[in-house]
């Protein structure tokens, strides 16, 4: 006990309180002093992390939290009176037969683009695998991860022009083939798919570099010691490549899910402008987000969109749960 | 049953020459040991046998058969690696297994697997690992793990046995119970096996050939006791034993005649047997062949030196000095605990004749005394095999 207070001053120095008579004899200003000194470093703490949180507080939270408020409300932009509604919000929209529509489009949207996602960039990663380590490795690491750093808006005008079905370079690589001409952008069929090349291409480079960091914790001698028992190279994929990637594919999975459930920009950039309005032909191409975008900024149906935004919102949660359920029982964490 | 033979082996990573011209016959059914420093290029040469590594120069030959372009699958080798590289995700059986169902040509799937079974029981039982085969490898213990990486090396019958430090990642006690129990293992089973170690009690207790590498050559193979007692040069005179060999690099005769090199007196008759004439050159005597002279006559060396620290070890002092007139230069020496050494002595020492080891100032070689019967020494240099006792 004694060493404690007589190292009481010490402790308080940076406080200001060592000239203060009979301070350091008192067993309870060690407690205080203590808690003054832990208030201090958590005011520090926060000091530094406040521009963070008001940031992320601003332009996160807040809005998601007033987007759950005025599902329940009658609330737009431009008409100044608020109203509760209930859940009347919810009862129009599930009586709408395009916001099921546009439920069924991600939906497809994002059963496509998952397998696509994880086979092309694994197959990539793979191919890859071998080209990083040799020299100029870094240079095909970078042309991979490049698209990934483009304006989505940007090169989505550069594939309007590959999908344009007179002269596009989509139809010239088609009709080189044999193969016949296809409307693209302008038809109902293929208009999804062409957007999903677009997504697939832009955001391919990301998750093959997410596969090739997965690869490369796989250790070379599990490889090799398969190799020596006599494996071949499906086998050792298949037995030993797969299951020890298989977090850093349930990863890629996730987040492809959430990426296309999301998706927004290149729709609405390939599917709008000399088509008329985005989501087209003939609402082949309104997913569940455009739709929330349209119907809050085209039709100033705000609480409306909320309530859209807001079943997106349990969709992705629900799916991600759910891989998360599945994930235990295939995916194996070392 | 296979021979390994190495001919000339050189592998070179981009401009770093990490095997430069390896020589070596690996006889069926014996257990070779590599042993060196690290970087000696052991663990290398280990992988080109393997075929993990390709080579860059040379043959590798398994029964007089090339096997340079062989992709492992197709050598029947078992390897265990330093990190025993069990399959985290496979429980213990499906370890061992996975050699056994990796065959091209399994036969009838049912009868393959029944039959599977009974060799992973097997071949556990002879490793004492049958009650953990439900057991993922992250709930084995060390010594388990090691057994797993055996058994699954073993399983497949191979015809060539590779160890890579296997036993450097356990402890102190339960190294010691391995290397017993390799040592049984290789008795019951003959297959030939090569065994990659930077430790030396393990090489001299489980070698039938030890082969010691530096900066990657060989600079000597032979059997334990002929590495231990005629080391070829002073890098494995120096390296083997524990402490290693005393070397002192002594200066030309002095005006006592041709055994007058300073604080170290040899016979001339020693001289003479080893070639040596007046010219200054390097002596070696192991800590444990030194002793207190007590006025002897006829001991073949002599070193006069003053004690700097006494270790008391038990079961024998190890005693450190320096040459009398030499304060930096270091003698070592086992002692009796009864000898009564102290801090400050100035004592003489002396080795009989069969114990001083002579070797040439500029090539480090061993110098061999004539008369002596010459036994296969392989040194580096070119690579090339001399008989040490032609000297």
């Amino acid at each position: 006990m004694t060493t404690v207070e007589q190292r009481a001053p010490v402790a308080l120095a940076p406080v200001g309180e060592v000239g203060r008579p009979g301070w350091g004899h008192r067993p309870g200003s060690v407690k205080m002093a203590r808690r003054i000194r832990s208030l201090k470093d958590h005011l520090v703490a926060y000091g530094l992390l406040s521009p963070a949180i008001v940031v992320f507080a601003i332009f996160f939270y807040l809005p998601a939290i007033y987007l759950v408020y005025i599902s329940f409300f009658h609330w737009g932009v431009l008409s100044s009176a608020t109203q509760f509604v209930g859940l009347q919000n919810f009862r129009r929209l599930f009586a709408q037969p395009l916001f099921w529509h546009s439920l069924a489009t991600s939906g497809y949207y994002t059963l496509v683009m998952i397998p696509a996602t994880v086979l092309l960039a694994l197959g990539i990663a793979l191919v890859l695998r071998e080209a990083v380590t040799a020299r100029r490795g870094g240079v095909w690491r970078a042309a991979v991860f490049l698209p990934h750093v483009t304006p989505v808006v940007a090169t989505s005008i550069i594939w309007i022009w590959i999908f344009n079905p007179q002269f596009g370079l989509a139809n010239f690589v088609l009709t080189s083939l044999h193969l016949p001409a296809l409307g693209w952008l302008d038809t109902t069929a293929w208009a999804l798919p062409a957007v999903m090349i677009d997504s697939l291409w832009h955001s391919l480079g990301l998750y093959v570099v997410i596969f090739l960091a997965g690869l490369a914790n796989v250790p070379r001698d599990l490889v090799e010691v398969a190799r020596l028992d006599g494996a071949r190279r499906r086998r050792i994929f298949w037995r030993i490549i797969w299951p020890l990637l298989s977090p850093t594919t349930f990863f890629v999975v996730i987040l492809a899910t959430v990426n296309s459930w999301q998706a927004f920009s290149q729709i609405y950039t390939m599917t709008g402008g000399p088509h008329g309005g985005a989501g087209g032909p003939a609402f082949s191409t309104t997913t569940d987000s455009l739709l929330v975008y349209q119907t809050a900024f085209s039709f100033d149906h705000f609480s409306l969109a909320s309530a859209m935004a807001l079943v997106l919102f349990v969709i992705i949660l629900v799916l991600t749960l759910l891989q998360k359920w599945i994930s235990n029982k295939v995916v194996f964490y070392r | 049953m296979t021979r390994i033979e190495l001919d000339g082996v050189e592998k070179t990573f981009g401009s770093d020459q990490v095997v430069a011209g390896v020589d070596l016959t690996m006889p069926d059914g014996e257990l070779t040991v590599l042993l060196g420093p690290s970087g000696c290029g052991k663990t290398t040469t280990l992988r080109m046998i393997a075929g993990l590594e390709q080579l860059s120069g040379g043959e590798l030959r398994f029964d007089g058969q090339r096997m340079n372009e062989a992709p492992p699958e197709r050598r029947r080798v078992g390897m265990v690696f330093q990190s025993y590289a069990l399959y985290p995700h496979m429980t213990v059986a499906a370890n061992l297994s996975f050699g056994l169902a990796s065959r091209p040509n399994r036969g009838p799937r049912r009868r393959a697997k029944a039959q599977e079974r009974a060799r992973v029981l097997e071949i556990a039982r002879l490793l004492e690992i049958d009650h953990v085969l439900d057991h993922r490898p992250r709930e084995l213990s060390g010594g388990q793990r090691q057994r797993v990486a055996l058994g699954r090396a073993l399983i497949r019958e191979p015809d060539v046995f590779l160890l890579d430090e296997p036993l450097s990642n356990l402890d102190a006690n339960l190294r010691e119970r391995m290397r017993m129990e390799l040592a049984r293992l290789h008795a019951e089973l003959p297959i030939t096996t090569v065994y990659v170690t930077h430790d030396q009690g393990e090489a001299l207790t489980l070698a039938d050939q030890l082969v010691v590498m530096h900066e990657g050559r060989i600079r000597q193979a032979a059997s334990p006791a002929l590495v231990y007692d005629r080391p070829a040069d002073t890098f494995v005179a120096g390296f083997l034993g524990s402490p290693g060999m005393n070397l002192w690099t002594v200066p030309a005769a002095g005006p006592g005649g041709a055994g007058d090199r300073g604080d170290v007196r040899l016979a001339s008759e020693l001289l003479a047997m080893h070639g040596v004439g007046t010219e200054a050159t390097t002596v070696g005597i192991r800590p444990e062949h030194l002793e207190l002279v007590r006025g002897e006559p006829g001991l073949a060396a002599r070193v006069r030196c003053q004690v700097r620290v006494v270790e008391n070890l038990g079961s024998h002092l190890l005693v450190h000095a320096a040459l009398a007139s030499e304060p930096g230069s270091a003698v070592v020496v086992k002692l009796d605990v009864g000898s009564g050494v102290r801090r400050g002595d100035r004592i003489e020492l002396g080795a009989r004749e069969d114990h001083v080891h002579l070797f040439d100032l500029e090539t480090t070689r061993r110098l061999e005394p004539a008369g002596r019967g010459g036994a296969v020494v392989v040194v580096a240099g070119d690579g090339a095999r001399e008989a040490a006792g032609a000297r």
